[in-house]
């Protein structure tokens, strides 16, 4: 898909440092790579603090962008890596302190609309490794192809389709144990 | 004493002494606390189980740590912990042979050693226990033909890893069953590679070697012995 | 479930997450333009310069790996492994158990004897573990005497008709 014609010239302006420019970029695109890192972090003060960091690394960078490239991959490439990053620095407790706070700040309208079937997806996301899980956000929340995937990441596409594969069967596995499960209790 | 003579401008002389403290107490702990080679067979030599048990159990206890699968300390702690257990003398013999045997055979014991530890944690009786060790020692020893035949072994990978998957394709195959799941259900391969994949000692190298040369028939096999087995 | 059916929920259910957070983003545009005016520098801040103001760093890191190495050697002491393996990192152990008055973990990692996990003030319980990569069953004991699996468990196996947790942890530490 060729850029849009704005969007090239959005990108061009931002590099002469107009930074109305860049603005108009996040505009566009802070949702998405919102919504990647939350996948992929699992908590919202995380994703929104990668978010931040993933506009300030692409605008530093933003000379090095080939503009041969969807520029969505490229700054999906650079907000994946971060939450690599930053998953790898982060201290375990962090994302399930966090869940009481999410719990919290999300809007009771949209929290009740959520079925318990949704809810249990996501809790059963949360839990799949970093490997299965990317992906799957990638896919799924960002609607990326194969082959954007694969470059986001920087493995092999191959790859990248074996672990969709796998992810989903781990979701399907767990979805289908938390019914003879309870948190923390079991009966005697 | 010593930190009153240190003035509190010479800062670097107080870190000094302390990692030097540090340094000497480290090196004397490990010293004092690591239990050797010699420990284990005098370990092996009091323990009340026939003389024809103890040559075994020594033999293969030992190969054990030299090959690298055992340490001295954690076989010697091993090897107390069965023997202060309390449980019949026949039994504790049994289970220590198994798992000597194991080790003799060139195959890893992490599965079986685990198994024995968390049944006298959770208060089973040693004769249960030691069915449980025939019976997954059987399966490790499947399982390791098979990776021979299909030319996985610790000359080509790392003996870490080889092991691991020894390990971990049993404990696929026998949780598989035990879990009421049907042998020839289709899933075991997809099963044991996805538990593979997961594992940090298994390397690319060698998942992708299992990943060519595994079929759903072999793992479905050994899976069905098992099965008539328990 | 099929894999459509389970696309479709996904999809929703990443969807309805990020709706309901996206409040978050608001001004988020400032907060990056603000930072891209006034970058701040890596090298400000060292709070432990407050307390100890004459140490040279050298001699701090040394102590302090040193101090670590016993710690580590103590700690060796009592759990001795069968296995000769490196530690590696800090793996969380953490369940919510508000009603426990007590929680520890027993497992393949520690010779099945119980380590007690601490519990914060909104009862949830945890303790970090060095664990080197490989496959680890446990348990978590709750006030000593009840057995249970942890419902965040990588995955579940049969052990003596009984349900053992198990942890994978690979090469970059907890699988997540």
């Amino acid at each position: 898909m060729a850029m849009g014609e704005s969007e090239l010239r959005l990108i061009q302006r931002a590099l002469n440092r107009d930074m109305e420019a860049w603005a108009q970029i996040m505009t566009n695109y802070k949702r998405a790579v919102f919504g990647i890192a939350l996948g992929i972090l699992r908590n919202a003060a995380d994703a929104e603090d990668t978010a931040q960091e993933a506009f300030i690394r692409a605008y530093e960078k933003l000379h090095t962008y080939n503009i041969q490239r969807k520029f969505s991959t490229w700054l999906f490439t650079v907000t994946a890596n971060l939450c690599k990053n930053k998953l790898r620095r982060a201290k375990f407790s962090l994302p399930l302190k966090n869940e009481h706070l999410i719990e919290g700040s999300e809007d009771p309208a949209a929290l009740a609309a959520q079925s318990e079937l949704q809810k249990s997806v996501r809790k059963a996301l949360e839990r799949l490794r970093f490997d299965y899980r990317a992906p799957m956000v990638l896919r799924f929340y960002a609607d990326l192809d194969y082959k954007d995937i694969a470059e986001v990441l920087g493995v092999p596409e191959g790859t990248i389709k074996t672990r969709l594969h796998r992810g989903k069967q781990e979701l399907k596995r767990m979805l289908d144990q938390e019914g003879g499960l309870t948190h923390g209790r079991q009966a005697a | 004493m010593i930190l009153r003579s240190i003035r509190l401008d010479r800062a670097g002389k107080y870190w000094g002494t302390l990692c030097a403290i540090c340094l000497a107490v480290a090196v004397a702990t490990t010293l004092v606390w690591a239990a050797t080679e010699q420990d284990v067979e005098n370990l092996i030599d009091s323990m009340s189980i026939s003389n024809a048990g103890k040559v075994t159990v020594k033999n293969g206890f030992l190969q054990g740590i030299q090959a690298g699968r055992l340490s001295a300390d954690g076989a010697f702690d091993f090897l107390q912990r069965v023997a202060t257990s309390g449980a019949d003398l026949a039994d504790r013999e049994t289970v220590l042979v198994s798992i000597a045997s194991t080790l003799l055979a060139d195959i890893p014991v992490d599965m079986l050693v685990n198994k024995v530890v968390e049944g006298l944690a959770r208060g089973l009786a040693m004769d249960v226990i030691a069915e449980e060790v025939a019976e997954r020692r059987q399966t490790l020893t499947e399982v390791r033909t098979l990776l021979t035949q299909k030319g996985i072994s610790a000359a080509k990978f790392s003996q870490t890893g080889v092991d691991a998957a020894t390990t971990d394709i049993a404990t696929v195959l026998e949780n598989h069953v035990r879990s009421g799941q049907s042998p020839s259900g289709g899933t075991l391969l997809d099963q044991t590679l996805t538990t593979l994949d997961r594992d940090g000692r298994v390397s690319d190298g060698l998942f992708q070697s299992l990943s060519n040369s595994l079929s759903e028939g072999e793992l479905a096999g050994i899976a069905n012995n098992i099965a008539s087995r328990i | 479930m099929d894999d459509k059916q389970l696309e479709t929920l996904l999809k929703d259910s990443l969807q309805h997450s990020v709706g309901a957070q996206a409040h978050v983003l608001d001004g988020l545009e400032n907060r990056v333009l603000e930072k891209l005016d006034h970058p701040v520098t890596e090298t400000a801040a060292r709070p432990w310069a407050l307390w100890f103001p004459r140490v040279k760093l050298t001699f701090a890191f040394a102590g302090t790996a040193l101090a670590a190495l016993l710690i580590g050697v103590f700690i060796g002491g009592y759990f001795p492994m069968p296995f000769n393996t490196p530690a590696y990192q800090g793996v969380t152990f953490i369940v919510a158990m508000p009603e426990a008055n007590q929680v520890a973990v027993v497992g393949d990692f520690n010779g099945w004897q119980p380590a007690s996990l601490s519990r914060d003030s909104n009862g949830i319980w945890s303790l970090k573990v060095d664990l080197s990569p490989g496959r680890y069953e446990y348990a978590f004991v709750v006030d000593g005497v009840a057995w249970r699996p942890d419902p965040r468990a990588d995955e579940y196996v049969k052990s003596y008709g009984f349900t053992n947790s198990v942890k994978y942890v690979n090469a970059e530490g907890e699988t997540s």
